[in-house]
């Protein structure tokens, strides 16, 4: 089957996940992309967890996954003759998308005039910590900067008991990087059809800090709607005090199940899916503000029955009464989840030199121009010679090589 | 000016948060996108608060208006006959049509992919229901934050050695697999530019934040670990995490990426001590005294202004930030001087700011306009896209077709 970014040429510059993950979004749809390593390679290579455990160019896993189906060559171009490498490979692209720092790229003599004086078609997407321009623009940024920076790290979790004992979270792993790289990927889709209406391409700013508070638009709303409203802890302003809406994580059998009852019908379905317990027929239980204020006391009760069931049993009691009920899975669990197995969420992609690895598939289903898994993660420079010589010949390729410019 | 998706038309039925995140994007972007709705079971987040001035009302919902900006609005009973006629007809003169409702919902509608694509062959039809169309849990009931039990975020997210953390911030199941969806949506789009051909695209929920969890999901299936709550320690980065500062709930995040930023921290502390330390100069030997770096490290922070400790430690090139909240985001000053914030102006709420746009287009600047009011635009759609004659429509409004 054909692949939707079959026609684009791609170019990766600097690394790190951010960027690694944008132009990873755009490689799983058909785009070619050439990822520009510096000597010694992207930081992600470096990253845990390694596959075996064992380090290696090849073996992190986190890099495997975010830079399947590219090609990697090595291009130092901090120095002059790389630069210029750099600019040929974006003549000849539709895309250049980096995640080096602000102003970086224009001390380098690569800057996004520079570039589109050369090839007027190309898009630059630019993805950085706090973005282009504004005070904070040299600010260094992480995933857990960008979870400060946001107020996500404030909301998770949203309600705690004792704020001075409790600090902020960040949800895990790395999620503010691949939101940041998520929202490239799909802002250089826009310049794309952009791109076919005025004739040329465009600059693209993500700031990582931006693209995760697009996803706090209630807390704000919350802020700027109904500033007074005594339910202030919703919007995350205030993180001492109960919860507020009945949704939560409860303790079962084996483990934990979260659901969902903020409308009376999922608390009753609820209720039924648990064996209808006498106790939730009292009187004070039947309002459903009241069950928000006396969750503490619920809570205990529920627990009498949940501590006797299993996290499977209770899933499957819960939706057969429509309540969105779920079972809280670790990894191991959730990949024999028998719906991801049904639907080969899982995929499996390797090397020769590492083995097949299983990690997560494409989040959409493409009926006609699906997601693919043409090629393996790349080791460094794996692709030089055949991206490199046909633009240099053999013979500059080996003069290149041996002073270092390229590898 | 020109905007990417000029002249696209986007049939909308979808509701809530996932399907409005991901047309929000279409609209401000340029497509013309028609929110389908029913004024009896209106959009949910038309009745979901925060409300202006704590009154509620299908106008007032800033969590409405949040994502539903610069799209219009035509009410049609999908449980009658002809108001599926309708919805087809409006189908046949569009390019996308997106929905997100429980499985099946579409084909009781007989507004189902076979039907929709008999209407428009090259009709892009991107759906969803919360984990797939397909396998034996298609029919189960999803809401984005009980969700995140089952993908195995909420098992990796808590405090070092506690239970699973039951709310992420920003609803981010429904938020993230929006976003996920627009992206893919943007690509079939673009192979639909270049061969005339549409398609269907399908998602579950669950799997769009499954694909952002690959350390934890690898680190098991190549190395058998399963993790659990970790708190605001990393994998690579140490010391890392959020330290307590002066005021009320205030905090610093620190993350030190690099051997030299530990150099600098030991100065700016001053602590000659860890600098000189072997044992600290790397980030594994540093991980492995966290504990004690991170309570000394506390201690310092403690008596310090949490803005103004972070903009100390950026002067040395360390990463850090202080944590913000929902209040403290509407004056964030890098925010504001990008002009992330956008205001409508609304007839029933007035002048409001509602978070704006994750990214930056040099040369698209995104269409902004108020939420539109149920059914503003069910006349003009009737009548101007589908011809519809007056006394027709007036005619459909009395027997409740058009409500």
């Amino acid at each position: 089957m054909p692949d939707s970014l079959e026609h684009l040429r791609v170019v990766e510059l600097g690394g790190g996940l951010r960027a690694s993950y944008a132009a990873k979004c755009l490689a799983d749809l058909g785009a070619d992309v050439v990822k520009v390593e510096r000597p010694g390679g992207d930081i992600v290579r470096r990253w845990p967890p390694f596959i075996d455990d064992q380090p290696g160019p090849t073996r992190s896993g986190l890099f495997a996954y975010c830079n399947t189906n590219k090609r990697s060559i090595v291009v130092d171009y901090e120095q002059a003759e790389g630069q210029a490498f750099v600019l040929a490979l974006t003549a000849e692209a539709d895309v250049l998308i980096e995640g080096l720092a602000p102003g970086r790229l224009g001390e380098l003599g690569l800057g996004v005039d520079v570039l589109q004086d050369e090839n007027p078609q190309l898009i630059v997407t630019s993805v950085t910590p706090y973005g282009q321009t504004g005070p904070k623009r040299d600010w260094k940024g992480t995933d857990l900067t960008a979870h400060a920076a946001t107020g996500i790290a404030m909301t998770t979790p949203l309600h705690v008991p004792d704020p001075a004992s409790m600090p902020p979270l960040r949800p895990g792993g790395r999620q503010a990087d691949f939101v940041a790289g998520l929202s490239s990927a799909t802002a250089t889709m826009f310049a794309i059809h952009q791109r076919r209406r005025t004739g040329h391409g465009s600059h693209v700013d993500v700031s990582a800090q931006e693209a995760l508070a697009s996803f706090t638009r209630m807390d704000i709303a919350y802020r700027t709607y109904s500033p007074d409203e005594n339910r202030m802890a919703v919007s995350g302003a205030v993180r001492e005090g109960p919860d507020s809406t009945l949704y939560g994580l409860v303790p079962c059998k084996d483990g934990y199940f979260a659901f969902q009852a903020t409308e009376d019908y999922q608390w009753r379905g609820l209720m039924r899916a648990l064996g209808s317990p006498a106790w939730a027929e009292r009187e004070e239980f039947q309002d459903p503000y009241d069950r928000v204020a006396r969750w503490a006391e619920i809570d205990v009760l529920m627990q009498q029955r949940t501590m006797e069931m299993t996290k499977l049993e209770i899933y499957a009691a819960g939706q057969a009464e429509h309540v969105p009920v779920f079972p809280c899975y670790t990894t191991a669990e959730a990949v024999a989840d028998p719906q991801m197995v049904a639907r080969e969420y899982f995929v499996d992609v390797g090397r020769d030199d590492t083995g097949s690895v299983t990690m997560p598939g494409p989040a959409v289903r493409q009926e006609r121009t699906p997601v693919s898994y043409r090629r393996p993660w790349p080791d460094l420079a794996e692709h030089s010679d055949e991206i490199l010589t046909p633009i240099l010949g053999a013979e500059r390729l080996a003069a290149l090589r041996a002073s270092g410019v390229v590898a | 000016m020109t905007l990417p998706l000029e002249g696209l038309r986007v049939v909308d039925f979808s509701w809530i948060i996932a399907g409005p995140f991901t047309t929000l994007w279409l609209a401000t972007m340029g497509a013309e996108v028609i929110k389908v709705e029913s004024s009896v079971h209106t959009d949910l987040t038309r009745r979901l608060p925060p409300f202006v001035d704590g009154v509620d009302g299908v106008e007032r919902s800033g969590l409405h208006h949040g994502l539903n900006m610069s799209k219009k609005s035509c009410t049609i009973d999908l449980r009658t006959e002809r108001g599926q006629e309708l919805a087809l007809d409006l189908v046949r003169q569009s390019d996308v049509v997106v929905e997100n409702f429980a499985y099946g919902q579409m084909e009781r509608f007989n507004l189902g992919y076979d039907r929709l694509r008999e209407a428009k062959p090259d009709i892009l039809f991107l759906t969803s229901a919360g984990l797939g169309k397909t396998g034996p849990h298609r029919q189960y009931v999803t809401f984005g934050p009980p969700l995140v039990a089952l993908t195995g975020l909420a098992s990796i997210t808590g405090y070092e050695g506690e239970r699973p953390e039951r709310s992420i911030g920003g609803v981010w199941a429904d938020h993230l697999s929006g976003m996920t969806a627009c992206l893919h949506l943007l690509a079939a789009l673009e192979h639909r530019e270049r061969t005339g051909e549409g398609q269907l695209l399908e998602y579950s929920m669950a799997e769009a934040v499954m694909a952002q969890l690959p350390e934890a999901y690898i680190d098991f299936t190549a190395n058998g670990r399963v993790w659990s709550p970790s708190g605001n320690r990393d994998t690579v980065f140490a010391p890392h995490g959020f330290y307590p500062c002066t005021g009320d709930d205030r905090w610093v995040a620190i993350a030190v990426e690099t051997d030299a930023a530990w150099a600098s921290l030991c100065q700016l502390m001053p602590r000659a001590d860890w600098g000189d330390d072997p044992d600290l100069a790397t980030a594994q030997g540093r991980r492995e005294r966290a504990a004690e770096l991170d309570q000394e490290m506390a201690a310092w922070s403690r008596i310090q202004d949490a803005e103004a400790l972070a903009a100390a430690l950026q002067a040395l090139g360390i990463a850090a930030a202080s944590a913000s909240n929902s209040r403290r985001l509407l004056a964030d000053e890098q925010l504001r001087a990008r002009g992330f914030f956008v205001e409508i102006d609304h007839p029933e709420v007035g002048r409001r700011e509602l978070s704006g746009l994750p990214w930056k287009i040099s040369d698209a600047e995104p269409r902004i306009e108020a939420p539109p009011l149920l059914g503003a635009d069910t006349l003009w759609v009737m009548t101007e896209l589908l011809g519809m004659d007056d006394a027709e429509f007036a005619t459909l409004v009395a027997d409740g077709i058009l409500v």
